[in-house]
């Protein structure tokens, strides 16, 4: 297993400079530039030309690539024109957002889906099954927006429980840290459901399938046959086998605690990676999308490794060498 | 800023601030003074929170102490649905606010109790610049011809709601301007198809082929035009060309794209290169009405320059330098007006429409309804209370 792990970072560095390599080239070949969003009649061609020179020199793509990764190795993302300040600022400025957001909304899909499959599971075509599915299937087919909107306009608009926007009261800036906390958890709570409505379903429909599959199996046939109750059938024997798959399932999601939610971001006007890398695409803000994208490739391919490595945790047939 | 120049003024735009400020070395350094302003104004910068809210406070030591804050400071929050806006507005999270100048925002303030609506013209236009060097654009009357074929006022009342927050484009002055030359001196190009039509055929542009498109020395009248998706009003224009330009047998390409990709590919993009039929957008535009190095100035035709459409108009070219040397600002306005009217007969680059500008304001907040187009809300803050 240590051979195994040791063997799996080493493959990494392979990958993300690949991954890399093909996101410099992509952004590249993109149109537009830097500075061409900058519309301001006393900028001259002449000075749009040297302002376009200093913030990304007419290199060849790979000379780019090399300069950026030599840099970054020494802890240097590059500079964020749009924002005047580091790259690594400016995502750090964003990503405690998104991670909030996030893990929450993920606390909340595994919570309610994964017991909700169960249910849907053992009781299998009955009206309760029916119904979760049809619920399940209006969360994945109900887009964000009008979800969120409708939220807002419900709780927040017209029953004022939970604020219109934003990820804490701007009153409460000199407040002391648990009062600021409690705000932004309070500030989170109505994008988190929104972010973790569709979620659920998902968790749902991967739980009930691989319960099905688990309850048709022999050894809890015999579980039964040796007289077990019910309960301890479906909890003990059952839902552990059944859970290996949703093991796997959360490593993958993983990078999505960070890549972050643009419709949830930008409805509930929270200051999240999601939106920031939009931005970062549409103002051609290359050293910010680079940041960006490297941090996700790297959370991505820990996230694979970490859903490998439950997998063998959870299920004793599985031996990696 | 060498030369004499009326329109000099226009270019002090920041008040006076110590050395170290724009003395700088590199890029780094004069950024990092943007996140420690200076300054002598009404107010001072308190705090901040990226994408969250900017916090502003009354400056006690304001030199002109008739006209200091009689209110604690302004706090600016982040908002980023425009439908969310105003609910936050009727909620009394906010005391103002600036939507969208739509016909569904104006109902929604005047039905809101306990707020109300300022709204003014602004000074700016949204164009529709034809690439002049193509030869479907060279001649003036093609492009007279598409604008008698573009139903204007029915894609304003489409797109904004009302004809109340948003007036017809005529020429590029402002209708705020006092260099504007007024309605009646201009062409307002009112929908004709069949006018459209005549005009198109007296300019050598038949059906040779009988394909339904006209075409002239081999060369069909096929028009590729540029849109941006982050506004909706291109696309909207462009919808409806596409249907009554057909009518006259013009064939239109829609090419969508984001606003970056449009500004690269026709402004950027080198004389030769700028691979556009028509592109539209939108400009604010400064008190001054100099156009000098702006899109209708010959001499930005360039890559980088504002001047995509190519053409070059010596009249024209001559009344820009007239209007610059001429310091008496009545004798400025006629020089003005005469290119503006130049410019409305032209058309290298048509003016769509001049835009209003809407402020929410809440009953409880005295002193902002003078805002106005050129009347910032930040001019009037020494006269706010609240109740």
């Amino acid at each position: 297993m240590k051979n195994y792990i040791i063997r799996r970072l080493l493959q990494i560095i392979p990958v993300f400079l690949g991954i890399l390599f093909i996101l410099f080239f992509i952004i590249d070949k993109a149109p537009g530039s830097i500075t061409s969003n900058i519309m301001d009649p006393t900028m001259t061609p002449e000075l749009k030309a040297a302002l376009q020179e200093k913030l990304d020199p007419s290199l060849p793509f790979y000379v780019k690539f090399f300069n950026w990764l030599s840099e970054a190795m020494k802890g240097n993302f590059g500079y964020s024109f749009k924002h005047y300040r580091p790259v690594i600022d400016v995502i750090g400025d964003n990503i405690g957002c998104t991670f909030a957001l996030s893990l929450v909304a993920l606390i909340i899909a595994m919570l309610i889906g994964i017991p909700c499959g169960i249910i849907s599971a053992t009781k299998q075509y009955s009206l309760v099954d029916n119904g979760l599915t049809v619920l399940s299937l209006v969360g994945l087919a109900l887009p964000t927006f009008f979800f969120g909107l409708l939220l807002l306009k419900v709780l927040a608009v017209d029953m004022k429980l939970f604020p219109i926007f934003g990820l804490m009261n701007p009153l409460n800036a000199k407040a002391d840290f648990w009062t600021k906390l409690g705000d932004q958890a309070y500030h989170l709570v109505l994008p988190a459901i929104v972010l973790g409505f569709a979620e659920i379903a998902s968790f749902m429909r991967y739980t009930r399938s691989s319960m099905l599959e688990v309850i048709r199996s022999d050894y809890i046939r015999t579980a039964r046959a040796k007289g077990l109750s019910e309960k301890i059938v479906i909890y003990r024997h059952a839902f552990r086998n059944a859970m290996i798959p949703i093991v796997t399932l959360i490593g993958f999601r993983l990078p999505g605690l960070i890549s972050g939610a643009v419709m949830t971001e930008t409805i509930f006007s929270l200051p999240g990676v999601g939106k920031l890398s939009v931005e970062a695409v549409s103002t051609r803000n290359y050293p910010l999308l680079l940041g960006i994208n490297a941090m996700l490739t790297l959370a991505t391919l820990f996230g694979t490794l970490v859903a490998d490595i439950l997998y063998a945790a959870v299920d004793p047939r599985i031996k990696y060498h | 800023m060498v030369d004499p120049s009326p329109a000099n003024i226009q270019n002090f735009t920041y008040g006076i601030l110590e050395d170290e400020y724009y003395a700088h070395g590199s890029f780094e350094e004069l950024s990092s003074k943007n996140n420690a302003p200076m300054g002598a104004g009404k107010l001072v910068l308190e705090g901040w929170e990226p994408k969250q809210y900017v916090s502003l406070v009354a400056n006690n030591d304001y030199w002109d102490a008739a006209n200091k804050l009689k209110i604690e400071g302004v706090l600016f929050t982040n908002i980023e649905e425009d439908a969310l806006l105003l609910a936050a507005l009727q909620n009394g999270d906010i005391d103002f606010c600036q939507p969208q100048a739509k016909a569904e925002n104006v109902e929604q303030v005047e039905a809101m109790p306990g707020a109300h609506l300022v709204s003014y013209l602004a000074n700016g236009y949204t164009f529709m610049c034809f690439n002049t060097t193509r030869p479907t654009l060279e001649q003036k009357e093609v492009r007279q011809a598409l604008l008698y074929a573009l139903d204007r006022p029915s894609f304003l009342t489409a797109e904004y709601g009302s004809d109340q927050l948003v007036s017809l484009g005529m020429a590029p002055i402002s209708k705020t301007s006092w260099a504007y030359p007024g309605d009646d001196a201009l062409n307002r190009y009112d929908y004709d198809l069949e006018k459209a039509a005549q005009m198109l055929e007296d300019a050598g542009w038949t059906d040779t082929d009988g394909d339904g498109i006209r075409d002239k020395n081999g060369v069909p009248l096929e028009l590729n035009w540029l849109v941006y998706h982050e506004a909706t009003w291109p696309g909207t224009l462009s919808g409806m060309a596409y249907d009554s330009w057909g009518k006259i047998g013009v064939k239109l390409n829609i090419q969508q794209m984001d606003f970056n990709t449009v500004a690269a590919t026709t402004m950027d993009a080198a004389p030769g290169e700028k691979d556009f039929d028509i592109y539209t957008m939108g400009f604010s535009l400064s008190i001054d009405p100099d156009p000098t190095g702006g899109l209708f100035d010959a001499d930005a035709y360039s890559a980088g320059g504002y001047n995509a459409s190519g053409f070059r108009d010596e009249k024209s070219q001559e009344l820009m330098k007239a209007g610059l040397t001429e310091f008496d600002q009545d004798k400025r306005a006629e020089i003005y007006k005469e290119w503006a009217v130049l410019q409305n007969e032209l058309v290298p680059t048509a003016i769509v429409a001049y835009r209003s500008e809407i402020w929410a304001v809440s009953d409880r907040v005295h002193g902002l309804d003078d805002i106005g187009v050129y009347t910032d809300f930040t001019q009037l803050l020494q006269n706010v209370t609240l109740d």
